[in-house]
């Protein structure tokens, strides 16, 4: 016979008995409710207890003397990996339940959720039940994220996908090519989704296709971007031509400009100040002494990667650290410019060091 | 799928134009190329570019086609500059189709059109001194004026193989998906400088077997009656057919 005594302060037998036969409570500390809680299976609602030291990757060692409620079994929930987040870097699910890669729900045309961006890998964590999860409560059972890093404030959708949510791609993307051939209408969302709707579902016409699929421009992008399109780097449209190349730039550093940045991109830039027949390139727009349209032009040599100022013969004077430029100077760098009142300092990107 | 490559000399006294196909286990290469009229051995460019495509591509596995044909493109123009010197050259567009998929690159200012829900399309861009002058228009390097006053050569080539560094392409990064029922259309300038689109669209989009499309395609351009270019196409019919043993 040993003596015990639960912790309702009933006497019993804990020979004959490993609990109280007349509360049926633990004669150890045991938390006292628990027992009455054991033979119904706690709702999955129920926070998981905190007391769970274990950090993300502990599966089911659940420290716990009583038995685990078997709480996966309500909601029929895939294993971890099966989970459709996975699969595409940064997809994402709409509220509306399309799933997407775009910036934009290609069903509703909401735009993606900020938080969402910081889910890419990393970000996720393993909950003490085996789930992973992105947000700050386990899906599956409530548990809080564990503090190690900032969860990111992602609604735990991603679990209640309904499974055939659109495969629509981010952009007018392509056609899957397994698609069969009998669409008849330009544009098909491949799999019919529990809820279509109609209006915003816009599919790629052929000549977004076309647009999508086709590169122009120089051969030597063409080849890097082949090569690159593993990456994701793959569709690329006539207007992004890649020859936005910076070459150098020029600041401001008078005058109620003072800072300003343009940036030369083309072999020639043209500087004077605009109108609307005469376009210039850099436009000093706020300097009234400066005559309309192009005073000046800054060439480029890209063979032997030299800047220079060339006169475009404006009316206006234009000086190069205080010589009159009347035909063409070299420009080295942090030469000054001046034109009017303005006064412009030069700094090369391109150079001996370094050329595109 | 059927192919039909038909070529005709024009008013001109030698044919400069080439096209030629090729289908292995990956699927069908369709090529045509229009040697340089004004230089001097034009029609040897062509040939001898459509003749290095087609060999490259009966060695090409299927895998990455962008990257296979980039690299065939720069290798056939190293070749022509090599063999022609400087003065000659070839435009190319050249046609993949595997599956139902529609690969392409376009060098200089050949075309492929594509046919599909009643429409003529063009896929490919022409890569002569209008691109150049537009592109530039719109970057505002050049302003309206001279822009239309350098217009009138808008029609020179920018790009070509065989200028020993291919300037501009037009390549297919990824691929299109086609249709049952679509036609594509390669084509050398001389089609399209003969017929219009309309006149094009009208002729193809009859419901016809592709071999009597492509003669009648041909005998509208012989049926012009003013100075004709070489003219050369390639007729692509996506209609599944029987495969004859």
């Amino acid at each position: 016979m040993k003596l015990k005594r639960c912790p309702n302060s009933h006497y019993y037998d804990g020979d004959k008995y490993d609990k109280c036969p007349h509360c049926s409570a633990s004669s150890e500390p045991a938390p006292a409710p628990k027992p009455v809680f054991e033979p119904a299976p706690v709702p999955q609602k129920e926070p998981k207890p905190q007391t769970a030291p274990a950090p993300q990757p502990a599966p089911q060692a659940a420290p716990q003397p009583a038995p685990q409620p078997p709480k996966p079994a309500p909601v029929p929930q895939p294993a971890p990996e099966v989970k459709p987040e996975p699969a595409s870097a940064d997809g994402w699910t709409c509220s509306c339940g399309g799933k997407n890669t775009g910036r934009f729900c290609s069903l509703c045309g909401k735009p993606k959720p900020e938080p969402v961006k910081a889910k890419t890998e990393g970000n996720t964590w393993k909950c003490q039940c085996g789930t992973e999860n992105t947000g700050k409560f386990c899906y599956q059972c409530g548990a809080r994220r564990p503090e190690t890093a900032a969860a990111p404030e992602v609604k735990p959708e991603p679990a209640h996908v309904p499974q055939p949510a659109p495969k629509v791609n981010p952009e007018p993307a392509p056609v899957p090519q397994t698609t069969p051939e009998v669409r008849s209408e330009p544009a098909p969302v491949p799999q019919p989704t529990p809820e279509v709707r109609p209006e915003p579902a816009k599919a790629p016409t052929l000549t977004q296709e076309i647009n999508e699929a086709r590169f122009t421009g120089n051969l030597d992008d063409a080849k890097s971007r082949a090569g690159a399109r593993d990456e994701g780097a793959t569709q690329i449209i006539f207007d992004e031509i890649g020859d936005d190349l910076v070459l150098g730039w020029l600041t401001m550093t008078n005058s109620s400009g003072k800072g300003k940045v343009f940036t030369l991109t083309d072999a020639k830039n043209t500087i004077g100040r605009s109108d609307p027949e005469n376009k210039v390139d850099i436009d000093l727009r706020n300097d009234r002494s400066i005559s309309r349209g192009a005073q000046a032009t800054i060439v480029y040599d890209p063979l032997n990667k030299k800047f220079f100022l060339q006169s475009a013969g404006g009316k206006s004077f234009v000086y190069v650290n205080r010589e009159l430029v009347l035909t063409f100077n070299e420009l080295k760098p942090y030469d000054i410019i001046r034109i009017g009142e303005t006064e412009l300092v030069f700094v090369p990107l391109c150079c001996d060091k370094f050329s595109w | 799928m059927q192919c039909e490559i038909r070529s005709f000399i024009g008013t001109r006294s030698v044919q400069e134009d080439c096209a030629d196909q090729c289908r292995t286990d990956c699927g069908l290469f369709v090529t045509v190329c229009d040697g340089i009229g004004s230089r001097s051995d034009g029609g040897a460019s062509s040939r001898l570019a459509v003749q290095r495509f087609i060999e490259r591509f009966s060695g090409f596995d299927g895998s990455d086609f962008p990257k296979f044909i980039i690299s065939a493109a720069e290798a056939v123009d190293a070749e022509v500059y090599k063999t022609y010197g400087n003065n000659c050259g070839t435009t190319a567009v050249c046609a993949f189709i595997t599956g139902m998929s529609l690969y392409w690159l376009s060098i200089g200012d050949s075309r492929m059109y594509i046919l599909r829900d009643n429409r003529l399309r063009q896929i490919t861009t022409d890569h002569n001194y209008r691109y150049v002058l537009d592109l530039r228009l719109r970057k505002g390097i050049i302003d309206k004026e001279t822009y239309n006053k350098e217009l009138s050569r808008g029609e020179c080539l920018a790009s070509f193989i065989g200028m020993g560094g291919v300037d501009i392409v037009d390549v297919s990064m990824q691929p299109i998906s086609l249709r049952e029922g679509d036609k594509l259309l390669l084509a050398t300038d001389g089609l399209y400088k003969s017929l219009t689109e309309g006149t094009v669209y009208d002729i193809i989009s009859a419901d016809d077997k592709p071999d009597i499309i492509a003669d009648s395609l041909m005998k509208s351009v012989m049926e012009c009656d003013f100075p004709l270019d070489n003219t050369t196409f390639a007729l692509i019919d996506l209609t599944k057919t029987e495969e004859v043993l």
